[in-house]
């Protein structure tokens, strides 16, 4: 990144402080309409610390059980789900509001994770694109070109273990996700449109195998992410396509991961162009030292 | 990587750079692969999507899940997974144990890995499911879809039934097992 580059990233913190918080009260309005949130749980039962070290703390601690079933800690945690991203975006030019959401943000990610019984690793790239607001000016423009690189090396890892751990040399790779994956869908509706698609794709597996190549390749495709920003709004279409074709056949909705993702990969220019829309005039004030 | 960025960031912060190579390092480390040897556990934030990454074993059926909410069947679409997640993936872990007589399998398991990081053995206790707990899941799934649904249901039921796929890609259904009625 140039060095010109590198100074509008500084000008448009605020905006990229009030897009991302945008995209957070976003992803918390969505778990509230799902009935997802912790306090719209009716306190489960299970949990699945599945052999993670910090989840397993989270837990022995007491914690969880605490945030679980103390009915005011479990209503102010929820609540601070809502608010803090909102206090954020009304206060995007301090540090410390940042600093509460993304501890509390973490919180939950082991919350749900454990609760949920299954490791949904998006949060936590989600979780970490919080972190280069609780930075000074020149710390923030290394740390939020740093998600950017880290964005770069996990979609090139996911690609790299496909390749070591042998997924990527399946023949009916493809098809066989469909059959395990969307069983319980196809179950469920018989004589939906989509159920017609995958029966019809069944019959010509080449479509999906070869699908299943494709979107492992998008995955590769980020390594060129390491050596310039020439093509990120590429990169931005290849997380998008990755989070669709994953959707339509893994029957998952990552759509945490695609957001984070096109929030890291915009250009300054775009940034430019959302400050306008969002009335944000740089040079931004001065942050906390 | 372009323009130094790692050189830029030892510069400004020697310890942030150290954080952020071992955040890294630690995440590549923890990788689960058959050739990875250190990929005994996971430790969040840290992370590879390893997920999808080794080839499918041949199995004559796979699994789908019914869940019959008053005699009428739900399954939510994909985009929808948010609104189902807390139900779907409980329903197959309820499964596992009711494999295993209601027990959580994996308390060996953690005992095994605490003792093998001198740890207090107890532990495994609380981090897996107690009995009594698994036992009580019927109970909060009932009561859970009640909230996500918006109305009282007075009777859930979830199947298990292995299907495989015909030659025209139409699934079929070879056995059924009722995995809970309340």
């Amino acid at each position: 990144m140039s060095r010109a580059a590198r100074q509008n990233i500084n000008e448009y913190r605020s905006t990229i402080a009030r897009v991302t918080m945008l995209y957070f009260i976003g992803i918390f309005l969505l778990r509230l309409f799902s009935v997802a949130l912790p306090f719209q749980l009716n306190q489960p039962v299970l949990h699945n610390v599945n052999f993670d070290f910090t989840e397993g703390i989270f837990l022995g601690s007491g914690l969880s059980g605490f945030l679980l079933h103390n009915v005011i800690a479990n209503r102010i945690f929820s609540l601070s789900l809502l608010l803090l991203p909102l206090l954020c975006f009304l206060q995007s030019t301090r540090r410390w509001p940042f600093i509460l959401f993304s501890l509390v943000f973490f919180i939950y990610t082991l919350f749900n994770n454990l609760y949920v019984t299954h490791q949904q690793h998006y949060l936590h790239f989600a979780w970490l694109i919080t972190i280069p607001f609780i930075a000074s000016a020149k710390g923030f423009e290394l740390l939020w070109q740093g998600a950017r690189y880290y964005a770069c090396w996990f979609y090139t890892m996911a690609f790299l273990l496909k390749v070591i751990n042998g997924g990527f040399f399946q023949e009916g790779f493809g098809e066989i996700t469909i059959k395990t994956q969307m069983a319980s869908y196809i179950f469920a509706h018989p004589d939906a449109l989509q159920t017609h698609l995958y029966t019809w794709l069944l019959q010509h597996p080449f479509w999906l195998n070869a699908g299943a190549k494709f979107t492992f390749l998008l995955e590769g495709v980020f390594m060129i992410g390491f050596f310039t920003r020439k093509y990120d709004k590429w990169l931005i279409l290849a997380g998008f396509l990755i989070f669709a074709f994953t959707a339509f056949s893994s029957d998952v909705f990552f759509i945490e991961q695609f957001g984070a993702i096109a929030i890291t990969f915009t250009s300054p220019a775009l940034w430019k162009k959302w400050g306008r829309w969002l009335s944000i005039k740089p040079p931004t004030p001065k942050y906390d030292p | 990587m372009r323009n130094n960025y790692f050189k830029r960031l030892w510069h400004y912060n020697k310890l942030l750079c150290l954080v952020i190579l071992s955040f890294m390092s630690i995440s590549t480390l923890l990788s689960k692969s058959p050739y990875n040897p250190y990929a005994a556990v996971t430790f969040s934030p840290f992370y590879t999507w390893e997920m999808f990454s080794t080839p499918y074993l041949q199995q004559n059926h796979t699994i789908a899940y019914q869940l019959v909410c008053d005699g009428e069947t739900i399954y939510l679409p994909a985009y929808a997974d948010h609104k189902k997640m807390f139900y779907s993936y409980t329903i197959g872990k309820f499964d596992h144990y009711a494999q295993h007589g209601y027990t959580d399998d994996r308390y060996e398991h953690y005992k095994h890995k605490l003792s093998r990081l001198h740890l207090d053995t107890a532990y495994a206790k609380v981090l897996s499911n107690a009995q009594n707990d698994i036992l009580k899941y019927p109970a909060w799934l009932k009561s859970y879809l009640s909230r996500n649904l918006g109305r009282e249901l007075n009777n859930i039921k979830v199947y298990k039934h292995y299907v495989h796929y015909n030659e025209l890609g139409i699934q079929q259904v070879d056995s059924s097992v009722k995995l809970l009625d309340l």
